[in-house]
């Protein structure tokens, strides 16, 4: 529980840093939803509502942005991505990257609704940008699921030889 | 990878109850959220003041801030009788005496007469005097510089008639050239007939002639008469400076000169 905790804060801080350096914004890729998606997956599903809400709210903290904006973009994209596993019954890579993109496009979306002031007001072609990013979050977490079974393999090729 | 489970949000009651006050709260918090977080940085920032800012209560330092306070509340009252001042200057027309520098001499001696007689004080060429440097008392102007020594200087009053000054009346605004007639009265002549001049009138000098300064006092309107051919008025004057009695003067050393001491 404490290792998987500490990874989600892990994510926010890099989340943090990588918006911070590489674009305010959308020029990074958003790991925090395909956190999410991997650790309510892999172990309880409370993380994608509990960990939606807390990360989204230190993300906002650290970010200056309107406090409660990434919490609502978070559960709201976590919600569609459950309904999406609902409808579906695929298993493996294919279908955490799913989910993950379906993730990332509803909280962006959603975030640029509630974050712009008048709230609604960022409705128009800057939505366009969220593609781009679910591209970069979808390349970026096959990499990371790559890198980790290969060193999965190789822990397990260690142990049974 | 092994997938274990499913997201499993909207499927069970718990967990709908569970996404849905998180989102109540997210929304109560952007909504509210700055408001809250301004006072809580108040209390807080308030909070850090106490902790580290906050003084000992000592008498000791209870009069010193009494003192500071005290001492705050003086210098904003000299500041604005200093305004007040520099403003009532300019109202007089004294502006050019705070760009000279001035010299204190004292009067050694008197030569005979005082129509034709001079001043002689303890100040001269080594102080920083030059010839045509005006000499005022307390009262009001006295005279010019006309002959300076290595430690004395010669000064001609204003009563002598060889002395000319461009003056303006006030508040009637009235110029003139005072002079002196030969029994040691001062007249301003060549007055415009049509001013408004009043007995007890004010006369200063006036910002034309280029030796004296402007708004040096030098006497008060006594009397008021028709001048020789009858188009210009002709002042009586006394001078407001007693000449028989002064015994300090100021020399006021030319623009630009700076004063030896």
């Amino acid at each position: 529980m404490r290792i998987r905790f500490a990874a989600l804060a892990l994510t926010v801080v890099f989340q943090f840093m990588l918006e911070l350096t590489a674009g305010r914004v959308f020029f990074a890729p958003s790991l925090i939803p395909f956190m999410l998606v991997y650790l309510s997956e892999n172990f309880e599903s409370g993380w994608a509502i509990d960990g939606a809400f807390w990360s989204g709210l230190c993300l906002d903290m650290l970010l200056h942005q309107p406090l409660g904006a990434s919490s609502i973009a978070f559960l709201s994209g976590m919600y569609v991505a459950g309904l999406f596993s609902d409808v579906s019954s695929g298993e493996g890579r294919g279908y955490l990257l799913s989910m993950t993109a379906i993730a990332v496009i509803v909280s962006d979306t959603v975030f640029i609704l509630i974050a712009s002031r008048p709230i609604g007001s960022g409705f128009g072609p800057v939505l366009l940008k969220v593609f781009p990013r679910v591209i970069l979050t979808t390349v970026t977490a096959s990499l990371v699921l790559s890198t980790s079974e290969w060193m999965t393999g190789l822990r397990s090729r260690k142990v049974t030889g | 990878m092994a997938i274990t489970g499913r997201l499993r949000t909207g499927q069970k009651s718990a967990g709908s109850r569970r996404f849905i006050t998180f989102t109540i709260i997210s929304v109560l918090i952007l909504l509210f959220g700055p408001i809250l977080l301004g006072g809580l940085g108040s209390w807080l920032g308030a909070r850090f003041a106490d902790i580290f800012f906050r003084g000992s209560g000592s008498p000791v330092e209870e009069k010193l801030r009494n003192d500071i306070m005290v001492l705050m509340l003086e210098n904003s009252i000299l500041r604005e009788e200093a305004l007040k001042a520099e403003q009532y200057r300019t109202l007089l027309g004294i502006t050019r005496t705070d760009e000279r520098r001035a010299v204190p001499a004292r009067v050694l001696y008197r030569s005979e007469g005082l129509v034709t007689g001079t001043m002689v004080v303890d100040k001269g060429s080594e102080h920083g005097v030059f010839e045509n440097s005006v000499c005022i008392s307390a009262e009001g102007l006295v005279g010019i510089v006309i002959q300076t020594g290595e430690a004395t200087s010669q000064v001609l009053p204003i009563t002598s008639p060889s002395v000319n000054v461009s003056c303006v009346t006030w508040p009637s605004g009235a110029y003139g050239i005072l002079q002196s007639s030969s029994d040691g009265s001062l007249n301003l002549v060549h007055v415009d007939l049509t001013s408004d001049v009043r007995n007890g009138d004010q006369v200063l000098t006036s910002r034309y002639g280029g030796v004296f300064p402007d708004g040096l006092l030098v006497g008060r309107v006594t009397g008021i008469t028709s001048g020789e051919p009858g188009l210009a008025l002709k002042l009586d004057v006394e001078p407001a400076a007693d000449f028989e009695s002064t015994g300090e003067l100021l020399i006021l050393l030319p623009e630009d000169m700076p004063a030896t001491e």
